[in-house]
């Protein structure tokens, strides 16, 4: 055998067996500790253990104290549909499929958030007082608006607000007759009022 | 431990002179620590090995000598009519490749960080492996590879191109495990890549090299010796490991102890592939 191949050869089992001497050595004075020599000791004495010599230790060390054992760390194996799924579902569709779950219920959610609010407020007749002056601005006029008061923007034919309200156009004359005009002027005070909502000291 | 499975490349016994070609293209995987460490194998049973780095990097020459020859790629500028001649580039290579037989000194060849395509387009374009089989050489390619898509990716493209370019050499696939073992690291990458380097280790011969502790590898490509050296620094308690390292008694010796372990199993893995680097001569 070359002569070079020789010392290294020999340079690196010495260095191993050296390297094994110490650690042993080390492991023994580790072990050797009192609690509180051990919780002090430097850092570069307990970097290079491992986590089974360490719990050896502490055991060894301080028996009444109850350290988990340390577990091995469990490889992560896929199970037969995973690996189907895989293969057989490229990436981009799974994607579009992922993205489509997450969407469309915020999708469905903010056109259903509207009506769903007006059929609310509709299934709770609102208390309001004698007075429609005080009662509060209607957002809109649909089917659903009722206990408010709404200031058009524009003219507006009684017949178009009836369609708006879905109530007969005598039936929205009857509850606004302080307008006289043949048709709503802007600015006025439009009464929606469909005798559900409860007045304040009255039966009515 | 080295491993052959394949029947497409069987573990036939690979005698001197041989030429080893270190790649893989990603930079940063190890390319050079490997040939490092093939050149040292080599000098601790003086064969002769001639070597070279299409590299601009220099780093085997601040290791290994001034008798490392750069391929430079400078000399592979286009000329004025826009063609590239990699001839005369490689051809210091080439001859010595060619001129085995007759020297008998073996030949390594470490390809750069994403200047494989240039060392593939040589290979085609003069046809090496007209020369491997009409000569008898034995070539054994080493493709490195680290645990990240990118290596693997790459890997897999080198392996199936050296099968079409260069069929008569034999390819090893090192499994560098800087970031983790690359074979367990594929399977969590997508599938085509993880069936990718299952099949590259059914069908290759396969060596594993180990980390090396991150502070002792930086310190070990800064300082720029062999690991015999480093390993020599251990007389006289260190001292010389400690002047050299400018570190404290137990950081030196720890980088000693890491490159001796280190150099130690890729030596073995690499006499367990190649035998007659284990003093064995075949």
């Amino acid at each position: 055998m070359a002569e070079r191949l020789k010392a290294f050869l020999n340079d690196a089992s010495t260095l191993r067996a050296q390297h094994r001497a110490e650690q042993s050595a080390r492991f023994e004075r580790l072990k050797a500790m009192t609690p509180q020599q051990f919780v002090r000791a430097p850092r570069e004495e307990l970097q290079d253990l491992t986590d089974r010599q360490y719990a050896e230790i502490v055991r060894h060390i301080a028996p009444a104290h109850r350290l988990l054992e340390p577990q091995e760390t469990a490889k992560r194996k896929r199970g037969p549909w995973a690996i189907l799924r895989k293969i057989m579902i490229p990436t981009a569709v799974r994607a579009v499929v992922l993205g489509l779950l997450t969407g469309l219920p915020v999708l469905i959610a903010s056109f259903a958030a509207d009506p769903a609010i007006d059929w609310w407020q509709y299934r709770t007749p609102p208390l309001r007082s004698q007075d429609a002056s005080t009662w509060p601005p209607c957002q809109k006029l649909n089917g659903w608006v009722d206990g408010c008061i709404y200031a058009p923007a524009q003219d507006m034919a009684w017949d178009h607000a009836a369609d708006l309200l879905q109530i007969p156009a005598s039936e929205l004359r009857q509850s606004n007759r302080h307008i006289t005009e043949a048709y709503i002027p802007r600015h006025a005070t439009l009464v929606v009022w469909r005798h559900r909502v409860q007045l304040n000291g009255s039966a009515r | 431990m080295a491993k052959t499975k394949s029947s497409i490349h069987p573990a036939k016994k690979v005698a001197p002179p041989i030429t080893c070609i270190v790649d893989g293209d990603v930079g940063g995987v190890g390319k050079s620590l490997l040939a490092i460490l093939i050149a040292m194998t080599f000098s601790l049973v003086d064969h002769t090995l001639k070597i070279f780095e299409l590299d601009e990097q220099g780093k085997l020459q601040r290791f290994l000598g001034p008798d490392v020859q750069s391929l430079h790629a400078a000399r592979l500028d286009a000329d004025a009519d826009g063609e590239r001649d990699l001839l005369p580039a490689f051809a210091p290579f080439h001859e010595a490749l060619t001129s085995m037989p007759q020297t008998n000194a073996s030949v390594l060849l470490e390809v750069g960080g994403a200047l494989t395509e240039l060392a593939n387009s040589f290979i085609a374009e003069v046809d090496v492996d007209q020369d491997i089989s009409a000569l008898n050489l034995n070539v054994v390619v080493f493709l490195v590879m680290v645990a990240t898509e990118e290596s693997v990716r790459q890997v897999l493209n080198q392996a199936a191109t050296l099968e079409r370019i260069l069929p008569s050499a034999r390819i090893v696939i090192v499994c560098n495990e800087r970031d983790g073992r690359p074979e367990v690291a594929s399977r969590d990458m997508p599938e085509k890549l993880a069936k990718g380097v299952d099949r590259l280790l059914d069908t290759y011969s396969s060596i594993r090299m180990p980390r090396l502790r991150s502070q002792s590898r930086r310190l070990f490509e800064t300082l720029g010796e062999s690991p015999p050296v480093i390993m020599s620094w251990q007389h006289d308690h260190f001292r010389e490991a400690m002047a050299r390292t400018k570190q404290s008694l137990p950081y030196a010796k720890r980088f000693v102890n890491d490159v001796a372990a280190w150099s130690k199993e890729i030596h073995s893995q690499l006499t367990h592939l190649l035998p007659f680097l284990g003093g064995e001569h075949g």
